[in-house]
Formats: C-alpha cells, structure tokens, sequence
C-alpha cells in the first residue's frame, strides 16, 4: 500500500518536476527573445539611418548641381541679358540667342536634377534602376573613366530593407574613391548568382595598408561599410595594395 | 449538515470563489464555462456526500460527472492548443472514442453500483498527453510568453498533475479503495492532494486571467 502512495508522490512530482524545467527553459527563451527583438531594433534604427544618408547625399548632389552648374548658368544669362544694348540690334539679337540658349541649357540641367530626386524614391523600382541612377551622375561628372556591369536591372526578387542599404554602400564607397584615392579608373560589377548578391568595386588609385587604417580607425568610411554588410549578413573583402589602387567585394544573401 | 463539507469539497468550494472573484466579468466563453464548470464540482462534491449519506453509494453522482469531466476538460484543450496548431481533426475523433468508452461501459455495467473507473483512467492518459502537447507546443513556439502570468499555462499545469499524479490511483483502484492507512484511505488522501494541485493552480490560473483581462482593456 505504502508503495502505492510513494509511487503516486513520485508521479505527482514528476509533473511538478516538468513545470519547473519549463519555466527555467522559457527564462532563456526569454533572454534569447529580448536578444532578437533589440537586434531587431537594431537593424530598424540602422536601416532609418542609412535612409537618412541617402537623403542627405542626394541634398548634396542637388545643392552642389545648383550652385556649380545651374547658378552659373544662370548667373551668366543674366550676366549676358544686362549687357543688351536695345540700339544695338544685330548685338542685342545674338545676345538674346545665347542668353536663350543658356536658359534650354539651365532647363536640361534641371530636368537631370529632377532625375536625381527621384533616383533616391528609384530604390522602390529596383536596386539595379537605382544603381544605375548613381553612376549615371559620376559618369556626368567625367572625371573617371568607368567601366560598368550592372547585371542587377532586370531582377524580379527585391528586399527594400536591403536595397537601400546596398545602394548606400556602393554611396560610401564611391565617396571614399572621390576623397582618398585619387583614381583614375573604377570598375563596378553588381550581379546575382544563385541567391547571393555580388558587387565588386575596383579602382586605379593610391591604396593603403587595410590592416593599418582598421587599428588606427583612420578608415571610418570603410569600417561603415563592413558594419553595414555583417547587418544584411553579408561578407566583404577588402583588397588594397599601396600605389596600385583597391578592389572590394561584397557578397549578399539575397532577396 | 456539516459532514457534506469534506477537505475536498472545501478545496472546490475555495476554488469557486476564487472563480466568482476573478471571473464572474470574464466574456470568454472558455472562462464562462469554466466557472459554471467549478460550480458544477462544488455541486457534485455535495450532492455526492449527501446520496452517499442517504443511500450508501454515490458511484452514479461521480460516474455522470465523469461526463461533464470529460468534455469540460477536452473543451479546454481544444480551447488552448488551437493556438498553436490544427486540432480540431485530433481532439474531435479522440472526445468521441472516449465518449464511447463512457457510453458502454455505462451500458454494460450498473452505473450505480460500478465506478467507471476504465474511462477515468484512458481520459487520464488522454489529458496528459494533451498537457504534454501543450507544453512541448509552448516550448516550441518562438514567441516568448511571460508564464509566471499565463493563465493557460497555469491551468495545463494544474490539470496534468492531477491527471498524471492519478494514473496510479486509476489504476489501483481496486486496492487503494479497500486498504486503509492508518485512519485514513489511500484514495481519500491521493486525491485530497491532487485536488489541492489542481484546484490551487486553477485558482491561480484564474488569477492570472483577470490580470491578463485587466492590461487587454
């Protein structure tokens, strides 16, 4: 009989013995899940960032447009409208025409810069339409000679999360080419293989030791690509040799 | 009239003012039944006392509550691992075979003079499978849910130790019902115990779904 109520007791605490384990068992379910929800948060406040750099590189596209090109542009209508002498008819006519011709050229330029606007909205219609938008402005610029492949135009999968963040990575470094490297020659080569996204970008200039400017945190630039790449889950590859110019290349899961 | 209350019936009668407390304002249908299902207890514990007074055996009292049991207690799983998965298609076949079971073993055996022991004791069987389900289901789950305060978990909690901590007592029936120890019956104090579990955890259980009810307004 006692055997009969030892047993039971053992059978009452078994029961018990499985509340406890799963009580301990949902506390690091807990930890893991308040882990995953501040990456979670993380990635959020990373992603409205790299909007935001977006944005602000566009601001500074459009405002350096307008004030080099569009401003003297029409600075110099004006310039050429002032200096009309009405008496002087066959002068003032010619005058007229260049001045006209200034204003087409002002208003083309203004259609390009209607073009960059929507280029930064362009990341909904595709990565590779927005890639494309950025490099049409550094070939416009002309002083690279550019070598592209962009094997992303037609993709039928999209990751907006993603895209954005591609499209800045490929902002922070061409801008890291502009300021430091002092090239001639950029090459971009963007394409998807399998589920996996690839861009490589190599250039001509003056290099750096990769190692040295990782220690000295004197590659910031740099060091924001490589953050942003191990968000998505990416992997990057930096290959610099002094005086014989840098190749990257990026690897992203994708969609 | 004191004798009708035994340690159970005071353990169930505790239960249902818990239940009444916390409750009585609850629109859940799950909820709603859980309470008349309480009352139910509290009534069947009493009455049983009483017929068992009166006319020496209340087997029938306890054997046609096994079917309000039965089907409170499916209702409630059925309630709980919907969550998570299909059910319907497994719970539904199961009620009915054990409905069966119930049926005719009733039919088949005076119901006043035989403890439908057989039914308690696959029911049993049943039911912890269910909680065990439940459990490995919650576990499984990526949502993290704060148990200390969930009302479900609390309430399968409850249930599978009564059920499994009873799998003896099932079926020993027999044995346990006829020994004594020292003043006291060996059925007497496994299911006073279990009833403290059960009842205790539903009555917290309880307590947890008016909080829940509270921060949801």
């Amino acid at each position: 009989m006692s055997i009969i109520l030892l047993a039971s007791l053992v059978f009452l605490l078994m029961p018990i013995g499985l509340l406890v384990y799963i009580r301990s068992y949902n506390r690091h379910k807990k930890n893991h899940f308040f882990e995953k929800e501040s990456m979670r948060q993380k990635f959020e406040s990373e992603i409205l960032k790299t909007h935001i750099e977006v944005q602000e590189q566009t601001m500074q596209t459009i405002a350096a447009e307008l004030h080099d090109n569009i401003g003297q542009l029409l600075s110099l209508t004006t310039l050429t409208l002032n200096s009309i002498n009405v008496t002087e008819n066959e002068k003032a006519s010619e005058k007229i025409a260049n001045s006209l011709s200034l204003v087409n050229k002002s208003i083309k330029e203004i259609r390009e810069l209607a073009k960059i606007l929507h280029g930064e909205q362009i990341v909904e219609s595709g990565i590779g339409n927005a890639i494309e938008q950025e490099l049409s402005w550094l070939r416009k610029v002309g002083t690279y000679q550019l070598q592209v492949n962009n094997g992303l135009l037609d993709l039928k999968n999209a990751s907006a999360d993603k895209d954005l963040i591609i499209l800045r990575l490929l902002q922070e470094i061409i801008n890291n080419i502009i300021k430091h490297a002092q090239a001639t020659f950029i090459q971009i080569d963007t394409y998807l293989k399998g589920d996996t996204l690839f861009l490589t970008v190599k250039e001509d200039g003056i290099g750096f030791n990769y190692d040295e400017a990782m220690v000295n945190k004197t590659g910031m630039g740099l060091a924001s690509v490589e953050k942003r790449v191990k968000l998505i889950k990416g992997k990057i590859e930096v290959n610099s040799v002094p005086e014989k110019g840098t190749s990257i290349f990026i690897e992203i899961p994708y969609p | 009239m004191l004798k009708l209350f035994s340690v159970n019936s005071l353990i169930e009668f505790a239960c249902l003012i818990f239940a009444l407390i916390f409750l009585i304002r609850d629109k859940s249908i799950f909820w709603r039944i859980t309470l008349a299902y309480i009352f139910i207890v509290v009534f069947t514990e009493t009455f049983a006392r009483y017929i068992g007074k009166v006319y020496h055996s209340n087997l029938i009292v306890y054997n046609i509550f096994t079917f309000v049991e039965l089907t409170y207690i499916t209702f409630a799983f059925y309630c709980f691992l919907k969550d998570f998965l299909d059910i319907k298609k497994i719970i539904i076949p199961v009620y009915l075979i054990l409905l069966s079971i119930y049926i005719v073993f009733s039919i088949n055996n005076n119901m006043i003079l035989v403890y439908n022991a057989i039914t308690i004791s696959v029911m049993s069987v049943v039911f912890v499978i269910y909680g065990l389900m439940y459990f490995f289901l919650l576990l499984k789950d990526e949502k993290y849910i704060d148990l200390k305060f969930h009302p479900a978990f609390w309430w399968v909690g409850g249930a599978i130790i009564f059920y499994f901590g009873g799998t003896l007592a099932n079926f020993f029936d027999d044995i346990i019902q006829q020994k004594f120890l020292g003043k006291f019956i060996p059925r007497y104090i496994i299911y006073t115990t279990l009833n403290l579990f059960l009842y205790g955890f539903w009555s917290y259980s309880f307590i947890c779904r008016a909080r829940q009810r509270k921060i949801c307004r």
